[in-house]
């Protein structure tokens, strides 16, 4: 195989985050997942791949990387879950910072490959295991870090305050009657048809997209709804950490507001 | 929560004409009072001053906004209100003498004789109790708790001001649990569930600490285990404290840190625990899609493919009721009985007091109904609240809107379930 060669990039994420583990604070993560969390696909995907090659023209990455073949789905999958069982989890902290390159910026988790495998392998999923053991260790991009913890907390990708989410609508509807006479957006508006669920950026920097859909709503006449509390952004940038955790939090509380609101059903923007 | 009520039983019926709100080019939130005695909305004129419009008259006051309309347990009229660009509390029309840049979260107790909000001045947060500011602010504030007997209050707040992208200090944790002013002396990842006892003297949350590893902690001291996942902590009594946990055999139940059911589940959330009989009522997933309501330990034998809302226990805690959603149709459950309510939409079961008998408003084809007992009331409505039993449990109260008229109704339950 060619040589892995990379421009070396640094990103505090990944880099100052290793400066705080040990390789026993690895090995507990890849045992975590590898031994308690994955199914039993796991050994069969890796065991079956025949190295065949077919995946490497679906790649973007590959193509866009004039065919450098450690850019092959194939290859991806060695140099990170297949390096990982073949040392048994006795990993290195240099080897996680591989890992993490690989996973987190060098596969989109697009499963085109999948698509293409003669066998079906799930070449997604075994990277997204790669994205989990180190989203367990805290190796992470720097900016998908922040959002997440954002997320762990706030329930929105970009920190915005209760009282900054309930002002940026009724500043939107002040906004909107210049347009439409009368405007009013609902907030927390019980026993709605729709809660209306909306990107975090659009309410942080994209009003105006926001206020586009608003107005379509508006003039639509639905009986629609948005949240009065944490739980109006429906992205869950934790799915790129593969955390769970923040993952089932974010989505049970989307569900926890339509129950609360009793509507009928939850209508996302984008 | 268990709300007090001083309601007439004798006066079966009124109404109030609600053609005069057309005069109004706006009006929105409707609420009823819990006697069903007065219907409000909030009104705007042509120049967007808004103001209350409550049974026919409007408060003197007007406003730039009006919010958060509601009506406390003991039939008051509150909502928070902007006025000269400040933000504060009206009460029957009459304003707090504190004003703040922002407010929102407008709650109150069981009695509804303790009102709170969140506050922003400048850029600190905090809380306002029946007009009384707390004299510490926060660098953010989220969510408001306020215990039954509102002798305690809680807010999540954060505690550092770390700038967006300082991913190494978020680590260390920022968020913590204020009560009455005073933040617990630990910081974590995130804080949320909290609950507070019965009695209100204590209070719960499920907190997350920098390793991501999760736990609860109560009035700020860490249980010694701690867990792949938490959620919602409830008190079981005035001391002990229950918790879903993930542990390595799935969602198990725990209490005070140790394992309260020894078996496992594919979840577990949504506890409610009836605090005189020590009874606890779950929602358990016992595989993917198979949603049920477990008590004391035993799960239903009916299981649902969508939903299941937090289980409601009779005021004796002998009888448990449930809104489920099973196959996209929503659906009652008593006792692990369906009902055979076949309806587009359906409200949370209510208990009479005795327990014998359960309402719940549903909706279908666009028009609400009364149902008792899995008996359809034959009247329906463009939209009723929440019906409420007599103490005797032989009268319901009704309160709706149909047309251009609100109903506050006295209904006989016999005449409805023969």
């Amino acid at each position: 195989m060619k040589e892995f060669k990379r421009e070396i990039i640094t990103d505090i994420g990944i880099d100052r985050v290793l400066d705080f583990l040990d390789e026993k604070r690895i090995k507990r993560a890849i045992d975590r997942v590898l031994s308690k969390e994955s199914a039993a696909r796991l050994k069969a995907f890796v065991q079956t791949c025949v190295h065949c090659g077919l995946c490497s023209e679906t790649c973007h990455h590959y193509l866009s990387h004039d065919g450098d073949p450690t850019y092959a789905p194939a290859a991806k999958v060695k140099m990170t879950i297949g390096d990982i069982l073949e040392k048994d989890g006795n990993v290195t902290k240099e080897d996680i910072k591989r890992y993490a390159r690989i996973a987190f910026t060098e596969c989109n988790l697009c499963r085109r490959c999948t698509m293409f495998c003669p066998f079906g392998i799930d070449i997604g999923y075994l990277i997204s295991l790669v994205r989990r053991i180190c989203g367990i260790l805290g190796v992470a991009p720097q900016f998908i870090q922040d959002q997440v913890y954002s997320h762990m907390s706030c329930y929105n990708m970009l920190w915005l305050k209760q009282d900054e989410w309930l002002d940026t609508i009724q500043w939107i509807e002040d906004e909107l009657r210049y347009e439409i006479k009368n405007a009013r957006i609902p907030i927390g508006k019980k026993d709605s048809d729709i809660l209306l669920l909306i990107h975090g950026l659009e309410a942080k920097y994209m009003t105006p997209l926001l206020m586009n859909m608003l107005k379509i709503m508006l003039v639509s006449g639905v009986d629609f709804t948005l949240p009065d509390i944490d739980g109006w952004d429906y992205t869950n940038k934790s799915i790129y950490m593969h955390d769970f955790e923040t993952m089932t939090m974010v989505t049970k509380r989307h569900y926890e507001i339509a129950t609360k609101l009793r509507v009928k059903r939850i209508v996302i923007t984008e | 929560m268990e709300m007090i009520f001083n309601i007439n039983w004798e006066n079966s019926s009124k109404t109030v004409d609600l053609f005069s709100l057309r005069n109004y080019p706006l009006f929105y939130d409707w609420v009823a009072s819990p006697d069903g005695e007065k219907i409000a909305v909030v009104v705007e004129n042509e120049n967007r001053e808004t103001t209350v419009w409550v049974n026919g008259k409007t408060w003197e006051n007007v406003f730039e906004r009006v919010c958060y309309l509601q009506f406390t347990p003991d039939n008051r009229l509150i909502c928070t209100v902007q006025k000269d660009g400040l933000w504060t509390v009206a009460i029957d029309g009459n304003l707090w003498e504190n004003s703040f840049d922002y407010v929102w979260n407008l709650q109150f107790n069981q009695d509804g004789k303790v009102i709170a909000v969140n506050v922003k001045v400048g850029n600190q947060y905090s809380v306002c109790v029946n007009d009384k500011p707390w004299q510490k602010f926060f660098y953010d504030a989220r969510d408001l708790f306020i215990s039954d007997k509102g002798n305690n209050i809680a807010t999540y707040v954060r505690l550092e001001n770390y700038p967006v992208l300082d991913i190494l200090n978020f680590a260390k944790g920022m968020w913590s649990l204020a009560v009455n002013e005073s933040a617990w002396d630990k910081k974590f990842i995130s804080v949320f569930g909290c609950a507070f006892s019965p009695n209100g003297e204590k209070v719960a949350a499920g907190v997350r600490f920098s390793n991501r590893e999760f736990s609860i902690a109560v009035d700020g001291n860490i249980w010694e285990s701690t867990f792949l996942q938490v959620w919602e902590p409830v008190f079981l009594n005035n001391v002990d404290v229950l918790a879903p946990v993930k542990t390595e055999i799935g969602w198990q139940l725990y209490c005070n840190g140790r394992p309260f059911w020894e078996y496992g589940f594919t979840q577990i959330w949504n506890l409610r625990v009836h605090p005189a009989k020590e009874k606890i009522a779950g929602v358990i997933a016992t595989d993917l899609g198979k949603w049920t309501v477990i008590v004391n330990g035993t799960p239903w034998k009916y299981s649902f493919s969508d939903l299941v809302l937090p289980p409601i226990f009779s005021p004796d805690g002998e009888k448990v009721a449930v809104a489920v959603k099973d196959k996209g149709k929503w659906g009652i459950v008593v006792d692990d009985e369906p009902w055979s309510l076949d309806v587009d939409r359906v409200w949370d079961p209510i208990f009479s007091p005795d327990g014998e008998k359960v309402a719940v408003r549903a909706e279908k084809g666009n028009k609400y109904f009364l149902v008792i007992n899995d008996k359809i009331h034959k009247e329906s409505f463009d939209y009723l609240w929440d019906p409420i039993f007599s103490p005797d449990g032989e009268k319901v109260l009704l309160r709706g809107i149909k047309g251009n008229t609100y109903y506050r109704k006295v209904l006989k339950i016999e005449k409805i379930i023969g």
